[in-house]
């Protein structure tokens, strides 16, 4: 039996696909849109939610069939075992890949921002040591910290947001004309590309329990993710203009530098800092459990701790072999992590949708 | 990279010997993806020790889809 037997809310696992969203919405968002839509940038994450409600409804109908099974029972069951095997190494090999890349953005994020003298080697160990002492004990544990830290999270994002409005100039997001439309559905992409990363609940799926409130936390979710979107790619565009915005490596943070409490109290962008932090502790935990429970399910094994040890080792040094500086990383995430994350998390759950629809199981 | 040989040793047969210890039904697929794991873990460590100064992985990846920076 598993050492793991504990389930998870609805609500809690909507959390976690908040959580997950956070992090890389911040670093990622505002840069690639305003790249692609420029100044009508912010529209973008309006037309990334049809594209997320058509996959939200998708997973309603796959769920109603699957409930409390795993995405990786749901693939070998619509597309069958070997294809269904496949499928799923290909799912474990981009999960591992992008969890090295998410771990080596926030060591480099860490050392540029506040620890420019300290060993990589340190700040990456300490981290993996932490993920390492959260994952061990389960999903309860994980699922509880999303809870506490999403209020925190919550009310520091909407204080940060709340302070720089003053400093939001609305005019930097307007004209906005029919010449933009291709460029939106351009921009929208780095929106679904970040939201994809909500295939990894679905993996975790036989340890939720959606007492068929599904679609109406889904929606909740995704409502929450397009206003975090909106917040994200507005604040930068209105403090910076989108010109501006595309030169800077860090543009939300940076946008949080502007804020000047009754021109007292400046310099108050810790607060954000520390959000991201937490929020890419999150999505690290997530993405470990995730991956580990992947393995436990396909080789079903009873006990998957000394795994756990053995693959944060090997997440240690691929992040450190991953890349050798930070443009690498950009263009990176820009050419080949942006379309592998909308055809691992829409193309292929909707191809096993259908694969499943025409073999009539769904 | 000596240490971490020892290290990886160290922690093999701590890990071996308390899957055997808990006497689960499934302990030779427990002792084999380990192993497997650490193979894969070991290869990578000791490509970050030879040639972390030459290429990085993201390198090959580009060079699998021809992209040029």
């Amino acid at each position: 039996m598993s050492n793991d037997n504990g389930v998870i809310s609805a609500k809690q696992s909507m959390i976690m696909v908040i959580l997950l969203f956070c992090a890389p919405a911040i670093r990622y968002i505002p840069i690639y849109t305003a790249i692609n839509a420029k100044r009508a940038a912010w529209i973008s994450p309006l037309v990334a939610l049809v594209f997320e409600l058509i996959y939200l409804f998708v997973w309603v109908s796959l769920l109603k069939k699957y409930a409390k099974r795993s995405y990786t029972d749901i693939i070998k069951d619509a597309v069958g075992k070997v294809l269904g095997n496949i499928i799923i190494i290909l799912y474990f090999i981009w999960i591992t890949f992008l969890l090295s890349y998410n771990v080596r953005m926030y060591t480099e994020r860490i050392l540029a921002i506040a620890m420019p003298n300290v060993s990589q080697f340190l700040v990456l160990g300490v981290m993996m040591l932490l993920i390492w002492y959260v994952t061990k004990n389960g999903i309860i544990p994980i699922s509880k910290m999303s809870e506490v830290f999403f209020a925190l999270l919550g009310l520091i994002f909407v204080v940060y947001n709340v302070l720089v409005i003053p400093n939001i100039n609305f005019k930097e997001l307007v004209p906005i004309t029919y010449n933009d439309t291709i460029p939106i559905f351009k921009a929208s992409f780095g929106v679904l590309a970040i939201f994809s990363y909500n295939i990894l609940l679905f993996f975790i799926n036989d340890k939720v329990d959606y007492k068929d409130k599904f679609k109406k936390v889904g929606i909740k979710a995704l409502v929450i993710i397009t206003l975090i979107s909106l917040s994200v790619i507005i604040v930068p565009l209105g403090v910076f203009g989108w010109s501006l915005l595309t030169k800077m490596p860090i543009p939300y943070l940076n946008s949080m530098t502007e804020i000047a409490l009754f021109d007292v109290i400046e310099r108050t962008e810790s607060g954000i800092i520390m959000f991201w932090i937490i929020a890419d502790f999150m999505l690290i935990t997530i993405f470990v459990y995730t991956a580990i429970h992947i393995l436990r399910l396909s080789f079903n094994v009873s006990n998957v701790k000394p795994l756990t040890v053995i693959y944060i080792i090997g997440i240690f040094f691929l992040t450190l072999v991953l890349a050798k500086s930070t443009l690498e990383l950009k263009i990176l995430s820009e050419r080949i992590i942006t379309p592998f994350n909308v055809i691992m998390g829409y193309i292929l759950p909707i191809l096993v949708f259908v694969i499943a629809k025409l073999r009539k199981k769904v | 990279m000596i240490f971490f040989f020892v290290f990886i040793l160290c922690l093999t047969i701590y890990e071996i010997y308390s899957i055997v210890k808990e006497k689960r039904s499934d302990t030779k697929l427990q002792i084999i993806i380990y192993l497997c794991m650490t193979v894969v873990v070991i290869a990578i460590a000791v490509y970050y020790y030879l040639f972390r100064f030459e290429n990085s992985f993201t390198y090959y990846i580009f060079k699998i889809f021809n992209i040029h920076y």
